[in-house]
């Protein structure tokens, strides 16, 4: 019966539209374009920010190198502040196991001399297998010295890629790394009883 | 007639009851201010950050169980009294449940609040979700305790009626208000077995020291058993009121009501087996149960969309019953001036932007990139915070009147309260999302770590800081606006010369096209339980056998 009854208990005082319209405006219209700049500022980070160019920071930078092959003889991150030269790589091949066997010195500039260098094996990559533990060796300022990286494999496995990345820390303690990931060229192999 | 004249002893109980909500809800919200506050570094003098904790347990403990459960059970005395036509079958029974839900509040408050006592031995800084390793006064846990089981005898009660409905109406279909009821209800009993076990059989011989050792894994899990279901019985109320009331108040009729029921059964059925949803990064549990939860989690976006369509419809066939032309025009017509209509509306426009976020919670890749991150408070402030909170404060300014016979006071400032919630909780749910994306960690008092610099996919964290403690400023305005409204309407409120309007229209589909199936609440029940099983068997069985026989070691995974 609404006739009979106080249908209006909660509805404003007549003359009070202008207090609507301006509650819809800033209440829901404010609100609307705050989301709506949030989802535009979300996708245009999403879609554009790789057009920024990033400034120098502690950070890996991971730098696809797969059309390098490499093998012995050849220098590891020949592009940046330092190379490391690959002395010697092969297979240790005995009856039960098998071994991929990587010997490494950095080859060094004066301009870099004071650095130290630490560089870490990320991935190792075989025709059907991934070996995530990690070898690390390091060198300290001025060392040239000769490095050996060891990994057991399956008997009848070939190393097929490799992934490094290289700290150099600076005598400020200014960290710069660089990551890449390599193809192994052909890898001899050497029995041995 | 009004219904405080018609239903004396139920409107009694259900303003017993809102008291209780409302100041629950003007402490916990409080608590909200200087959270946000604190948490941004705009003012860290009010509290330390070790009472940090205390205060977002308060926060979270009075507005997600204590505010909710008192309002809901206000609110369903009165629908169920109206819909069946009957006060409650013994008013001893039904203030019985009262003061033990009262007094169970009264016992967790008292040792939440013991936290800001120096050198109190009575303490309970362990958040809303009270598992282990953090560890409650042992009043704390009985409080909850008696909280849980007032419930259970609240929907007994609500339960005792309807039976006494059916006997004088053996062929009718329960009516809405009560089938609403009484399948939320159902739901309750359902996962607060879980929290029930929790507390009784873990957690209070713990506190009290006659265990000393206790497996984190099996009360994490049976909480979160009840801990995304309770989320459903704050939502359920909600649903109540949009399906219900909300046609009404836009003018028109719900369009379809075998479209609610089915929407109460799919809750029923797939609320509780959603659990690990909140558990994607705890190990001991097999990925292939988290996958279940993530699927029937993703299932429920079909009653929220359901829900979406009638209410959406129900407001439509309002506005063009008011004059409302077009396909978008008639939105125009709706009464956005009315602060019942124009709150629950806002709820509604809002609980969407939680449905979205709540699909990437809810996925169990996309999770993790915002797992423990602020970004959660940020989506359960839009559902729980707005879609719920907002509703019920919303509906208080329709609901008052009936239940006191008295108008609403200060009308101004009642319009404006739902549009500055909905305005401030932009800004803060905005900014924690965002922040969330960053990495910003939830539940830390200072979220800064040493020589390290959270970074904003947009914008900066400062600016996403000032956002969330105006946001919060913002809300806690609202948040007065309402209590002076509401308390001075209750208070000092003009008596209403005539009766007040409480009428609800018949739906446009009404019960009589509903399939007889439906009311069928064994059955649903029935399946609700199976598929309960289906999910937890195995991986409690594999807790509690580790825990027994094999005391201390690693979870195993199934």
């Amino acid at each position: 019966m609404p006739g009979s009854t106080d249908s209006s208990n909660s509805e404003l005082a007549p003359g009070k539209k202008w207090l609507i319209r301006l509650l819809i405006i800033v209440g829901i219209g404010v609100p609307v374009i705050i989301e709506l700049t949030t989802f535009s500022g979300l996708i245009t980070s999403q879609l554009f920010s790789d057009q920024e160019v990033p400034a120098e920071t502690s950070t890996a930078v991971p730098r696809s190198d797969l059309q390098n092959r490499i093998t012995t003889g050849d220098t590891l991150f020949a592009g940046g502040r330092y190379g490391i030269k690959v002395q010697n790589m092969y297979l240790r091949v005995r009856p039960d196991r098998w071994q991929f066997l990587l010997q490494l010195v950095p080859t060094r500039d004066q301009k870099y001399e004071r650095a130290r260098l630490h560089l870490r094996v990320n991935r190792l990559y075989t025709g059907n297998r991934r070996i995530n533990e990690g070898a690390r060796i390091r060198w300290k300022a001025g060392d040239a010295g000769l490095r050996t990286i060891t990994y057991a494999l399956k008997a009848g496995e070939q190393p097929k890629r490799i992934s490094f990345t290289l700290d150099i820390i600076s005598s400020d303690d200014t960290l710069h790394s660089e990551s890449v990931l390599y193809r192994l060229g052909h890898v001899p192999a050497r029995y041995a009883r | 007639m009004t219904f405080v004249d018609h239903y004396p002893k139920s409107a009694k109980l259900a303003k017993a009851n809102f008291a209780v909500a409302f100041t629950a809800l003007g402490i916990g919200g409080f608590f909200g201010l200087i959270q946000a506050l604190h948490r941004t570094g705009w003012v860290r003098s009010i509290i330390s950050s070790a009472e940090y904790y205390t205060t977002l347990t308060g926060h979270g403990v009075l507005l997600a169980l204590v505010f909710t459960t008192f309002f809901i059970a206000g609110l369903f005395i009165w629908g169920v009294t109206r819909s069946l036509d009957r006060e409650p079958e013994n008013m001893r029974f039904s203030w019985s449940w009262f003061w033990i839900m009262l007094i169970g509040t009264l016992l967790t408050t008292t040792a939440i609040l013991g936290g800001f006592v120096e050198g109190s031995s009575i303490r309970a800084a362990v958040l809303y979700t009270f598992y282990p390793p953090l560890q409650a006064h042992p009043l704390f846990y009985i409080g909850a305790a008696l909280l849980i089981i007032g419930s259970w005898l609240a929907g007994a009660d609500w339960f005792r009626s309807y039976r006494a409905w059916r006997k004088e109406h053996p062929d009718d279909k329960i009516p809405l208000q009560t089938y609403m009821t009484l399948f939320t209800m159902l739901m309750w009993y359902v996962c607060t077995i879980g929290v029930a076990l929790e507390v009784v059989v873990l957690l209070i011989p713990w506190s009290l020291g006659f265990v000393n050792q206790i497996d984190p894994l099996l009360p994490r899990t049976l909480f979160w058993y009840f801990g995304h279901a309770v989320v459903y019985f704050w939502l359920l109320p909600a649903y109540f009121v949009w399906y219900s009331i909300l046609p009404k108040l836009s003018g028109g009729r719900l369009f379809s009501d075998t479209m609610a029921r089915i929407v109460f059964i799919i809750f029923l059925i797939l609320s509780t087996p959603v659990g690990y949803h909140h558990q994607y990064a705890d190990p001991g549990i097999s990925v292939g149960f988290k996958f279940y939860a993530m699927a029937t989690t993703l299932l429920l976006l079909l009653p929220s969309l359901l829900t979406l369509f009638t209410v959406v419809a129900s407001m439509e066939h309002g506005a063009k019953q008011r004059g409302g032309k077009g396909y978008f025009a008639w939105l125009g017509k709706l009464p956005w001036g009315n602060p019942a209509f124009a709150g629950c509306a806002l709820a509604g426009l809002m609980f969407a932007a939680g449905g979205f976020s709540g699909i990437i919670n809810a996925a169990m890749n996309i999770n993790l990139l915002v797992h423990n991150t602020i970004w959660v408070p940020g989506h359960f402030h839009l559902t729980v915070g707005t879609a719920v909170a907002l509703t019920f404060m919303s509906i208080s300014y329709w609901l008052l009147p009936q239940l006191t016979g008295k108008k609403i006071k200060n009308k101004t400032l009642a319009l404006i309260q739902p549009y500055l919630w909905f305005f401030g909780m932009t800004l803060m749910s905005n900014a924690m999302h965002r922040g969330g994306l960053a990495g910003i960690p939830r539940r830390t008092a200072e979220p800064t770590y040493s020589q390290f610099d959270f970074e904003a996919v947009f914008g900066s964290v400062a600016e996403i800081r000032w956002q969330i403690a105006i946001g919060g400023i913002l809300l806690t305005v609202s948040l007065v606006f309402f209590l002076w409204v509401i308390i001075g309407s209750w208070w000092a409120g003009e008596r209403a010369g005539k009766p007040v309007d409480d009428t609800l229209p018949a739906a446009l589909s009404g019960p009589e096209h509903a399939p007889r199936v439906l009311d069928n609440l064994k059955l649903w029940v029935t399946l609700a339980i199976a598929l309960v099983l289906i999910a937890y068997t195995i991986p409690l069985a594999q807790m509690v056998i580790d825990g027994l026989f094999s005391p201390g070691a690693p979870a195993v995974p199934v």
